[in-house]
C-alpha cells in the first residue's frame, strides 16, 4: 500500500469515527449484553431442566436403567401405570428411568462432541481463511478428503476398529463434524475477509489476531452460532444412526436415540407407543429449546436491521 | 479391525487350514503394500478388481446398485431442494413473523427426528393408515419411466426430502439474513426499494455462494450417506454397499467405493466453489 | 399330540383354518399315515376341543390334504442380513438366505425330512456296510442339469472332493472329514470309504453345503444345478429370481417365479410382510406374533428347533474355570424371562447342555436347572471371586444373544456379583473373540441332524470347535461308543449320561433353545417343517405353491 493511500485511509477512518457511533453501523459487531425474549426464556428453562435431569437424573430415577419394574408379568410396551409412570419398553424396563439415565449420555455426548468439533473446526477454518496460501491449501485438501467420505461410514470404520465406548463416540462425532464446521467457518471467513471493514483494518496495519478477534469473529459469529444448535442435534442423530446399525451407545445403557430405535416396534405392534414417543419427544423439546435460544442470540447478533425491516 | 475377509466369510466354521487356503485364494497372504500396489496398478488400468467378499468383480456389485442411489438422490434433489430453498428465502423475507417462526420451528423439530423415526411414521400413515403403496421398495426398476420411478421410490424420497429440508430451510434463511445485514442492503432499504425486490434482486444473488455450498453438501450426503434409509426401505444402494464392505473387511470394495465417493464429492465442491466465485465479484477479482 | 389352540390361544370352537401352520401340518401328516376320523377326534377332544370343533377340524384337514398343488403365480420371500457375501457356491454358504437359494437351484444326494430322517434324492439308493465304514451311493440316471448335461458319478465325486483335504475352504468340511477315499464303481455308482464308522453320514450329506454341482464348475455367478428352479437373476445383496426348470427330475417348481431378497431391518421386514409386499419373511420379532396372527391372511410359520443360545465359560483360563462361579451364574440366569418375556414362548428352557427337546436323543429325565438366587449366592461366596469384575464379551450373533447377558447381569447384581457385558460388533466376532482365549463370551449353534453330531462338534476334546475347551476322557469315550450301540434302552441311558455330564461339569450357560419363527401368507402352501433353519429348514422351495394361483 502506498503511503498516500495509507494516510487517506487513516484520515477516512478518523473522520468516520467522529461522525457515526460505531454501534450504529449495520454490520457492527453486537454489543456484549443482551436479554432473552419470552421464547428465549422458555427455551432456556427447558434446556436448564434437561441439563438438571442429565446431571441428577440417575440419582433420582425410580429404577436402575436395566431393571424390570414388574418381574412377574412378562409384558413389553405397557402403558403408563403406577410403578412405571411412562410405561415399560421393549424389554419390559421402566421408560422413565431409562429416559433419566439416557439424558446424561445424550446431552453429554452431543455437547462434548459439538464443542470439540467447533474448537477444531473454527480454529482451522478461520485460520485458513485469514492465512490463506499454503496453510489453507493443505488443511482444505485434508479436510476435503475426510468430508468426501460419508460420515456414517467414517464413524462405522472408527467405531468398528476401536470399539464403541462413549469417549470414542465423542471423539469420532467431534472430528467428523469438525470437517463440516471447518468448511462453514472457512467459507464465511472468506466472505468476511474481503469486506471493506476488514480491508480497512488491514490498511490500518492491525495485526492478525486483532483482525480475527475484533473484525472477523464478531461477524462470523451469527451463522456459526445458528449452526451450533443444529450441529448438536446432528450429533444426537449421528449416534442414533450408529445405534440403528448396532454401533452406538451399547445396550443395556440407554440414550435417547437408541431408545427410539429399540422401541420402534411399539408403533407397529405395541399396546402403548409411549416408549418410543417419550424419547423422541425429549429429543424434540431439547432441540427446539436450544434453537429458541439460538434464534435470540442470532437476532441479537443480526442486530437492528431485522427489526427495522 | 478384527478379522479379515476370509475369516468373515468362513464365520463360525473357520479353522486354520481352511483359512490359510482361502487367504491364499483371495491374495490376502501377500504383504499389505503388495496388495495395495497391485490394486492401484489394476485401478490405473481401469480394473477395480475382484471383490474379496463375493464371487463377483467389484464393478459388477457397484453397477447393480448405483442406479438405485442415483435415482433416489436425483429425485430427492429435484423435489426437496427447490422447495426448501424457496421456503428458506420466504422465511428470510419476513423474519420474525409468525410464518417465519412456524417454518423455523417446524424445520428444527423435524431435524430432531432420527431418519428411521420419520420413516416409520410415514410408513404407518401412508401405508397402513391410508393404504397407499408398499412399506418397502419391492421389485426392479427396469423399463420404468420417471413417474413410475417416483412411485417406486416415493417413501425413501419423501423421508430424505424431510431430512434435507430441515437443514436447507434453516441454512438458506441464515445465509440470506446474513447478507441482509450488509451496508448495501441498508442503503437499499433507505432508498425505499420494496422488500421483495431487495431480497430477490440484491440479497439473494449475494447469498448464492453459501446456499450452493449447502446444496452441494446435501447432494454429497444423498449419494453417500443414506445408509439408514436404504436399510430401512430394503433397497440396495451404494451407502449400504460400503457399510457391508466394512463389515466384511472387503478392502478392494471399500477402496473402489471410496474413490467414487471422493470423485463425486470433489466435483460437487468444485461446482460450489465456482458458483461462489461467480456470484461474488469480490472473489472474482481479488485485490 | 400337542394341545390345539386357535389363534387367540383359546381352546374352544374353531375350524381347521384357525390352527397354527405347524398344527395343520402335524394333523395332515397324521392323516397321511393312516389316522382315521375317530382317532383324530379322540386326540383333539383329549386336548380340550369340543366334538363339533374336532369334527370340523378333521373335515378341514381332509380337504386340505385333498388339495393338490397348483402351478403358477409368484412368491416373494424376504430374508434378513444379506450383502456382497451372498453366494451360490455351496461350500461357502453360511446364512439362511444362502441356504434357501441352494434348495431352489440344487439337489443333494439325500434330502432331509421334517422329522430329520432322510430319503434318497440325487441318489436312488444308499447302502452302508455292516459297521458303517463303507457307503455305496447309487445315482439316478434321469437327472438333467440346467444346461442340459446329464448327471453322473463324476459330478458327485467332484462335489464331494471340494469338501475334502486340508486345503478345502468348505464350511461343511468337519461333517465329512472321515471320508478317506472316494471310489467310482461305474458311471452311476460311487463308494465312500471312511476312516471311522459313521452311521449319520447320509444325514450330513443332506445338509446345506452338499449340493451336487456339475463336474469342473468353479464360477458361481450363476447356478448350474439340477434343482426345480433355475437362475433368472442373481445379484448378491440385491435379489435373486428363480424360474421353474421344466426338466427337473423331481418335477419343476410350482411357481412361475420366486423372488428372494433381504430386508435387514426387522421392523421394515415386518411392515412389508403385514402389508403384503412380501409373501414370506424370516425371523418375525417374537413380540409381533400376536399382531401377525391378528392380521388377516398372515400366519406365523414356526418350527420347534434345537438351536440354542449360550454363554461360553473357557475351561482353560481363570476365572471361567472356577466351577462355583459357573454354577452361580447358571443358577442366577432367569431362563423363564428369556423364554416367556424375550421369546414370547417361541423357544424352550435350556438346561446348560446342547440337546434340546427337538432332538430325538433328548433326555427327559435330566432335571431342569431352576433359578435359585440363594444357592447361587452360596456358590458365588464359595468361588472367592468377591468384587472382582467378571466380563462377558457379547455380540448379536443370534436374536437374544446380548439379552441373555443383560439378563444375567441384572440377576447377578442381586447376589453381589460384579458382572460387566462388553458388547462388540457381530462382524469379525467369530474370528476375533470366539475361542480366542477370553474367559466368557457368547455363542449360538444351529440345530444339527443328530445329538451325536452336535455334541461331537461343540464338546468333544478333539473338536476344533470345542468352544469351552472342556476335556473329559469319560465324555469322549461315551460319545464315541454310543455311535455303535443298537440297544435302545442302553443308547438312551448313554445319551442321558452325556447330557448330564455337560449339564453338571461342562462350561456352558445355556438358557434357551430357540424356535424358528417366520411368517408366511395364508395363500402360501407346501410349507416344510425341518428344524435345521429358517423357512422350514430351507427345504421348502421345491414344494411351495400358491393356493390362489
Amino acid at each position: 500500500m502506498r503511503k498516500e493511500d495509507k494516510e487517506f485511509t487513516e484520515h477516512y477512518v478518523a473522520e468516520f469515527s467522529k461522525q457515526v457511533s460505531f454501534d450504529e453501523l449495520p454490520d457492527a459487531p453486537p454489543s456484549g449484553k443482551f436479554r432473552l425474549s419470552l421464547t428465549g426464556k422458555i427455551g432456556a428453562i427447558v434446556v436448564i431442566f434437561w441439563v438438571f435431569v442429565a446431571i441428577f437424573g440417575q440419582f433420582l430415577a425410580p429404577y436402575h436403567e436395566n431393571d424390570i419394574p414388574f418381574p412377574d408379568d412378562y409384558m413389553e410396551f405397557q402403558p403408563p401405570k403406577p410403578g412405571a409412570i411412562l410405561g415399560t419398553d421393549r424389554d419390559d424396563r421402566d421408560v422413565l428411568s431409562r429416559l433419566m439415565y439416557g439424558a446424561s449420555r445424550t446431552i453429554g455426548i452431543s455437547f462434548a462432541a459439538t464443542v470439540l468439533a467447533y474448537i477444531v473446526g473454527v480454529t482451522l477454518g478461520i485460520g485458513s481463511a485469514v492465512l490463506g496460501g499454503r496453510f489453507d491449501t493443505i488443511v482444505s485438501s485434508v479436510n476435503n478428503i475426510f468430508l468426501s467420505l460419508p460420515t456414517i461410514m467414517l464413524g462405522l470404520v472408527i467405531v468398528a476398529a476401536v470399539g464403541s465406548t462413549i469417549p470414542i463416540l465423542i471423539l469420532t462425532a467431534g472430528l467428523i463434524y469438525a470437517t463440516v464446521v471447518f468448511r462453514l467457518a472457512r467459507a464465511i471467513g472468506m466472505d468476511v475477509k474481503v469486506m471493506d471493514f476488514v480491508e480497512v483494518s488491514k490498511g490500518r496495519g492491525e495485526n492478525l489476531w486483532w483482525i480475527i478477534s475484533k473484525e472477523i469473529w464478531p461477524n462470523v459469529r451469527m451463522p456459526l452460532i445458528s449452526d451450533f444448535g443444529l450441529r448438536l442435534i446432528y450429533v444426537i442423530l449421528f449416534v442414533s444412526s450408529l445405534s440403528f446399525l448396532g454401533l452406538g451407545v451399547q445396550p443395556p445403557m440407554a440414550d435417547w436415540g437408541s431408545m427410539v430405535k429399540e422401541n420402534l416396534g411399539a408403533l407397529q405392534y405395541g399396546e402403548s407407543v409411549i416408549s418410543v414417543v417419550a424419547p423422541a419427544f425429549s429429543i424434540a423439546t431439547l432441540t427446539v429449546a436450544i434453537n429458541l435460544i439460538v434464534d435470540d442470540v442470532s437476532a441479537h447478533a443480526g442486530g437492528k436491521l431485522t427489526k427495522r425491516l | 479391525m478384527p478379522g479379515d475377509a476370509a475369516q468373515i466369510r468362513l464365520g463360525q466354521n473357520a479353522d486354520e487350514d481352511s483359512l490359510r487356503a482361502f487367504r491364499a485364494e483371495l491374495g490376502l497372504d501377500k504383504p499389505l503394500y503388495y496388495q495395495y500396489l497391485n490394486w492401484l496398478f489394476n485401478f490405473l488400468q481401469g480394473d477395480l478388481g475382484m471383490s474379496l467378499s463375493s464371487d463377483y468383480p467389484t464393478i459388477q456389485l457397484i453397477s447393480d446398485r448405483y442406479e438405485n442411489t442415483l435415482i433416489v438422490s436425483l429425485l430427492t434433489a429435484a423435489i426437496g431442494i427447490p422447495i426448501s430453498v424457496i421456503l428458506g428465502i420466504i422465511a428470510a423475507m419476513f423474519p420474525g413473523t409468525i410464518y417465519d417462526r412456524i417454518l423455523t420451528l417446524g424445520s428444527v423439530t423435524l431435524v430432531a427426528a432420527p431418519e428411521f423415526f420419520t420413516a416409520t411414521l410415514l410408513v404407518l400413515f401412508f401405508v397402513f393408515f391410508l393404504d397407499i403403496g408398499s412399506a418397502v421398495v419391492v421389485g426392479g426398476i427396469e423399463g420404468k419411466n420417471i413417474f413410475q420411478l417416483l412411485a417406486h421410490f416415493w417413501l425413501p424420497v419423501m423421508t430424505l426430502c424431510f431430512v434435507i429440508a430441515s437443514q436447507l430451510i434453516r441454512m438458506t434463511r441464515a445465509a440470506v439474513l446474513n447478507v441482509m445485514s450488509s451496508p448495501y442492503i441498508e442503503m437499499a432499504i433507505l432508498k425505499g426499494i420494496p422488500r421483495k425486490r431487495i431480497v430477490i434482486r440484491h440479497a439473494l444473488l449475494n447469498s448464492i455462494g453459501p446456499i450452493v455450498n449447502i446444496i452441494a453438501l446435501n447432494l454429497a450426503y444423498l449419494v453417500t450417506g443414506v445408509i439408514v434409509v436404504e436399510v430401512y426401505f430394503g433397497y440396495s444402494g451404494l451407502a449400504t454397499l460400503i457399510v457391508q464392505g466394512v463389515q466384511t473387511r472387503d478392502f478392494i470394495l471399500i477402496q473402489a467405493l471410496g474413490m467414487i465417493f471422493c470423485c463425486t464429492y470433489v466435483v460437487l465442491m468444485i461446482i460450489a466453489d465456482v458458483a461462489a466465485i461467480v456470484s461474488n465479484p469480490r472473489l472474482r477479482h481479488p485485490k | 399330540m400337542k394341545t390345539f389352540r386357535n389363534t387367540k390361544g383359546v381352546i374352544g370352537n374353531f375350524s381347521y383354518d384357525d390352527l397354527r401352520p405347524h398344527e395343520k401340518e402335524g394333523l395332515i401328516t397324521a392323516i397321511k399315515r393312516g389316522a382315521n376320523r375317530r382317532e383324530v377326534m379322540g386326540w383333539m377332544m383329549a386336548a380340550g376341543a369340543t366334538v363339533a370343533t374336532a369334527g370340523s377340524v378333521f373335515t378341514g384337514a381332509s380337504a386340505a390334504l385333498a388339495a393338490t398343488p397348483k402351478r403358477g403365480g409368484k412368491l416373494i420371500a424376504a430374508g434378513d442380513q444379506h450383502g456382497p457375501k451372498d453366494t451360490l457356491d455351496p461350500i461357502l454358504v453360511t446364512a439362511a438366505i444362502d441356504y434357501f437359494r441352494q434348495r431352489m437351484f440344487y439337489n443333494k444326494l439325500v434330502r432331509l425330512k421334517d422329522d430329520l430322517s432322510w430319503e434318497p434324492d440325487v441318489a436312488s439308493e444308499v447302502i452302508p456296510n455292516a459297521d458303517a465304514t463303507t457307503w455305496t451311493f447309487k445315482i439316478r440316471k434321469d437327472i438333467e442339469f440346467h444346461n442340459g448335461k446329464t448327471l453322473d458319478a463324476d459330478d458327485v465325486i467332484y462335489t464331494l472332493e471340494r469338501h475334502l483335504g486340508k486345503d478345502s475352504k468348505s464350511n461343511g468340511r468337519a461333517l465329512v472329514a472321515m471320508i478317506n477315499k472316494i471310489h467310482k464303481v461305474n458311471s452311476h455308482e460311487i463308494m465312500l470309504h471312511l476312516d471311522s464308522p459313521n452311521a449319520d453320514l447320509p444325514m450330513a450329506l443332506g445338509t446345506f453345503h452338499f449340493s451336487v454341482l456339475q463336474n469342473g464348475v468353479d464360477k458361481f455367478d450363476t447356478a448350474i444345478g439340477t434343482g426345480p428352479y433355475k437362475v433368472k437373476e442373481f445379484k448378491p445383496g440385491v435379489r435373486t429370481i428363480g424360474v421353474p426348470f421344466a426338466n427337473c427330475f423331481s418335477g419343476a417348481g410350482y411357481l412361475d417365479e420366486i423372488e428372494h431378497y433381504g430386508i435387514g431391518d426387522s421392523n421394515s421386514r415386518l411392515s412389508a410382510f403385514l402389508n403384503g409386499d412380501v409373501d414370506m419373511m424370516v425371523n418375525v420379532p417374537p413380540k409381533a406374533i400376536p399382531k401377525v396372527e391378528s392380521t388377516p391372511g398372515r400366519d406365523i410359520w414356526t418350527v420347534e428347533s434345537g438351536r440354542y443360545l449360550s454363554i461360553v465359560c473357557h475351561q482353560g483360563v481363570a476365572p471361567s474355570n472356577n466351577r462355583d462361579l459357573i454354577r452361580a451364574m447358571q443358577l442366577c440366569i432367569n431362563r423363564k424371562r428369556i423364554v416367556k418375556g424375550d421369546l414370547k414362548g417361541m423357544g424352550s428352557l435350556g438346561n446348560d447342555q446342547p440337546i434340546g427337546a427337538a432332538y430325538f436323543d433328548h433326555s427327559k429325565d435330566l432335571e431342569q436347572r431352576p433359578q435359585d438366587l440363594e444357592k447361587a449366592k452360596y456358590h458365588f461366596n464359595k468361588s472367592g471371586i468377591g468384587n472382582t469384575e467378571v466380563e462377558i464379551i457379547a455380540a448379536e450373533v443370534a436374536p437374544g444373544a446380548v439379552e441373555q447377558c443383560e439378563n444375567l447381569q441384572r440377576e447377578a447384581k442381586k447376589i453381589g456379583m460384579n458382572l460387566r457385558v462388553k458388547k462388540v460388533t457381530t462382524d469379525g466376532y467369530w474370528g476375533a473373540v470366539w475361542m480366542q482365549g477370553s474367559p466368557f463370551n457368547v455363542t449360538t449353534w444351529n440345530m444339527r441332524p443328530t445329538a451325536n453330531i452336535m455334541m461331537t462338534l461343540a464338546y468333544a476334546s478333539s473338536s476344533k470347535w470345542n468352544e469351552t475347551f472342556w476335556k473329559s476322557e469319560k465324555f469322549d469315550k461315551t460319545l464315541k461308543d454310543v455311535r455303535g450301540v443298537t440297544d435302545a434302552a442302553k443308547r438312551k441311558q448313554m445319551y442321558h449320561d452325556l447330557q448330564e455330564d455337560i449339564n453338571m461339569n461342562g462350561g456352558s450357560i445355556t438358557p434357551a433353545h430357540l424356535n424358528y419363527t417366520d411368517g408366511a401368507a395364508s395363500h402360501v402352501k407346501g410349507l416344510t417343517y425341518c428344524p435345521l433353519n429358517n423357512f422350514g429348514g430351507s427345504e421348502s422351495p421345491p414344494y411351495l405353491w400358491r393356493s390362489d394361483a
